[in-house]
């Protein structure tokens, strides 16, 4: 048998009991919960516990033959630093990877879904696991036993990225801390350099235990893991995600100013958008979406170039939006705002933070305002009506939602990735206004859901859930669901008309 | 005859303690090698820099022609290392750690595992946690005598265990490494002296002296001068005669060089009055009880 299969077969037998903790807790969180996730809101906690209960198995199986200290039996044994390391790599494949699969797989054919129409989902969560053991098994290897272990997990890992994030926090703005729809493919980024870091450590430590130096190293890939949350590359990310949807249907979409709406930047009050003194909006006209289509304004980048010259970039905002004057929001005062993010609707208009040196500049002296749209297709939509206080309903794309109480509604729908692109709730009911809508994906909003094929946080499973108060039942309530299509560009150019900003 | 384990200006350094500085080792291929010297002086340092589990500050060493720096799994399938502060896998009974270790030495002897398992009466369903700590030495060496090691390392294996169990080891150790090379360190020369053939002395950072033990023992002699009348000490003393004393009309000190003409024409030429002279051999406890002093006396 060989060395590593001996190794291995060792930490088995040494190791079941935790084993089956784990890969227990495993099947609980990835399994009964994208199933059930009305009735397993304990097991949310179970859930979370999940990369706890992975990082004390690692440690546990890497701290069998400890790299720390010199008194070890096995260091003058005939065994490989290799040998060992395949050995403890085979055991987290097989107790951790496998399990997490199964589980997964499970997850999906408890809800009828077919595994192999989210493969891609799968694989995505596979190389989540994958940092998370590389990572634990990296900080295993550079302490001596579960209390150094957790020593270096908060000394060399958790303080040095907290700080880095602190730092980046402070300097770097909040935009490149979440790349909305793209935030999987930072969230991917980020793994594999934490996974090309952790294999790295591993190696040196395995090769030379020089601890010292492999928490250096540690503490160094947690800082720049922390640094990373902010990493400029947004852009990039989405025109790459526009590699990976179809490219047709977004050919014929044209943006442009909408002059005879009123074709000047108007002046804004401070309460209409964000309380931004500096914001403005431009009225725009947009053709060419295909029937029944939407459009979702991710970021925009605005440029503006002053008569002396001086240019001013936003950089890609995600303040910066297209939106629809369209009733939504507060359901009390029933008050028109506008729908952020979504074309085409009624008077669709450009809002834009402006610097506050551009928009106090003199006006009539001269400028050019130009922007560039990163927009997302949107299917047309699916509506399915949900039943209060029944069991799950089967929505569009492998989902299911419950609705939940009476007055106080309650709703949460749990779609395996890749998500809808876009869904709201639509309510009818006395003392509402008719057609409103309540964004169920609350995340859309606050740009978290994914385009991927994973969650932005390299899951499987996408739960949303939102809450509406109605004075009376409802008499309809339905999920209405877009899927992401194609993701595009497009470019104007501002003509302001004269007046000053305010 | 060939070195089987060989330092040069061998140093390891923690910190800002210097713990071996220049070491030069040479244990020659089929010799029992005792390494001695007081507690603290360097001697599981130099083991463990000899095995590669802690890396040289400078010099050099080879274990077996193979630059210990480098020694690998390979190696290891020819060396037996027992320690007294070795951390054993404490869940395991002994069966089951025999069996492991067997699937890595493709030379283990299944029928000499069970002979030594025999010879020590080691308890093989019991884990190795609940063992005394002379049994779990026993199971330590059985487990690396039981594949033919070419070169067995023991750190101080008898530290702490009473004299029969000492006996046993010894016993079972050399009835199954027969022309095998054997490094044991221990700061008690009673342990060794019975069944070393080399003797090393390590003090300050390096060996003091290494050679073997029957030429050690023939060099080292209790001088005794006897005069007439109470003689003085002269300038000119030899750095060779160490602890002179004089108690009355009797001069006496330890001769590290001794020979019997060249002892008495320098003692002649000393003293040119003394009346008789009486050599002793000396037990090799007293040797190293005085190279200890001289060595401590230097330091001063």
């Amino acid at each position: 048998m060989s060395g590593v299969l001996l190794v291995f077969r060792k930490d088995v037998r040494r190791l079941w009991p935790r084993i089956l903790l784990v890969v227990g807790i495993e099947t609980l969180g990835r399994w009964v919960h994208p199933a059930q996730p009305n009735v397993a809101g304990a097991l949310i906690n179970v859930m979370s516990l999940e990369a706890l209960a992975q990082w004390f198995l690692i440690a546990s199986a890497i701290h069998e033959e400890r790299l720390v200290g010199d008194r070890q039996y096995w260091l003058t044994r005939p065994i490989s630093w290799r040998t060992l390391l395949a050995a403890k790599l085979l055991f987290f494949v097989v107790f951790v990877h496998l399990p997490v699969l199964a589980a997964s797989v499970n997850g999906l054919l408890a809800r009828g879904e077919s595994p192999a129409a989210h493969w891609a989902g799968l694989a995505m969560v596979q190389f989540a696991t994958l940092g998370t053991v590389l990572c634990g098994a990296a900080v295993a290897a550079a302490s001596a036993g579960m209390v150094q272990f957790v020593g270096v997990s908060l000394a060399a890992v958790m303080a040095p990225a907290v700080i880095a994030l602190l730092l980046a926090s402070r300097i770097l703005g909040s935009d490149n801390m979440n790349w909305g729809g793209v935030e999987w493919l930072h969230f991917a980024a980020e793994n594999a350099v934490t996974i090309v870091a952790a294999s790295a450590i591993l190696a040196l430590q395995y090769s030379t235990r020089r601890t010292a130096l492999s928490r250096l190293l540690l503490a160094s890939l947690a800082v720049a893991v922390g640094l990373a949350m902010w990493a400029p590359g947004w852009h990039a990310a989405f025109a790459f995600q526009s590699r990976l949807g179809e490219r047709a249907p977004d050919s014929a979409v044209r943006i442009v100013q909408d002059s005879p709406r009123g074709g000047e930047l108007a002046p804004l009050p401070r309460s209409a958008w964000r309380g931004d003194p500096s914001a403005v909006e431009v009225p725009i006209l947009v053709t060419g979406v295909p029937p029944g289509m939407a459009v979702w304004s991710d970021r925009i980048a605005a440029t503006g170039v002053l008569a002396d010259g001086s240019v001013w970039s936003s950089g890609w905002d995600s303040l910066n939006r297209l939106g629809n004057a369209i009733m939504s929001g507060n359901i009390a005062s029933g008050r028109t705002t506008r729908e952020e993010g979504m074309l085409p609707g009624a008077d669709p208009w450009l809002y834009l933070n402006v610097d506050p040196y551009f928009a106090s500049s003199d006006y009539s002296a001269g400028r050019e305002l130009h922007a560039t749209m990163a927009l997302t297709l949107l299917s047309s939509e699916e509506i399915t009506p949900l039943q209060a206080g029944g069991g799950p309903t089967r929505v569009p794309q492998g989902g299911l939602c419950w609705v939940m109480g009476m007055g106080n509604l309650s709703i949460l729908c749990s779609w395996p990735a890749p998500t809808p692109g876009y869904a709201v709730i639509r309510i009818s009911a006395m003392g509402m206004p008719t057609g409103f809508e309540m964004p169920l994906l609350s995340e859309r909003l606050f740009g978290n859901l994914s385009y991927g094929p994973c969650t932005n946080t390299g899951g499987l499973w996408q739960t949303v859930t939102g809450n509406v108060v109605v004075s009376a039942g409802p008499s309809e309530i339905l999920l209405v669901t877009r899927r992401a299509v194609a993701h595009f560009e497009r470019e104007i150019e501002i003509h302001p008309g004269g007046g000053q900003l305010p | 005859m060939t070195s089987v384990i060989r330092a040069q200006g061998l140093s390891k350094r923690f910190g800002r303690t210097e713990v071996l500085n220049g070491l030069d080792l040479d244990v020659p291929a089929g010799s029992i090698y005792g390494l001695l010297g007081p507690n603290g002086v360097g001697k599981t340092t130099t083991i463990k820099v000899l095995m590669n589990i802690l890396p040289p500050s400078g010099g050099r060493s080879e274990v077996m022609g193979t630059d210990s720096r480098r020694l690998g799994p390979g190696d290891f399938t020819q060396i037996g290392y027992v320690s007294e502060n070795q951390e054993m896998p404490e869940w395991m009974t002994v069966r089951y750690f025999l069996d492991y270790l067997s699937g890595f030495y493709p030379a283990w002897d299944r029928a000499l595992a069970d002979d030594l398992v025999r010879a020590f009466q080691l308890p093989l369903g019991r884990k190795m946690k609940s063992l005394s700590r002379g049994m779990k030495m026993k199971a330590a060496l059985a487990s690396s005598l039981a594949y033919w090691p070419k070169l067995i390392v023991l750190d101080e294996p008898f530290t702490g265990l009473d004299a029969l169990v000492r006996d046993e080891l010894i016993e079972g150790l050399l009835a199954r490494a027969e022309g095998t090379t054997i490094l044991i360190s221990s700061h008690d020369l009673a342990e060794i002296e019975s069944f070393a053939s080399h003797i090393g002395y390590l003090d300050g950072g390096r060996l003091q002296f290494s050679e073997e033990l029957e030429a050690l023992s023939a060099r080292f002699r209790e001088i005794s001068l006897t005069f007439e009348a109470p003689p003085a000490l002269p300038r000119d003393w030899p750095a060779t005669w160490l602890q002179p004393e004089i108690a009355g009309p009797v001069v006496r000190f330890i001769d590290t060089r001794f020979d019997e003409q060249r002892t008495a024409e320098e003692a002649r030429r000393l003293f040119p009055e003394f009346r008789d002279m009486a050599a002793n051999a000396m037990p090799l406890r007293s040797i190293f009880v005085s190279l200890a002093k001289a060595n401590r006396d230097g330091a001063r």
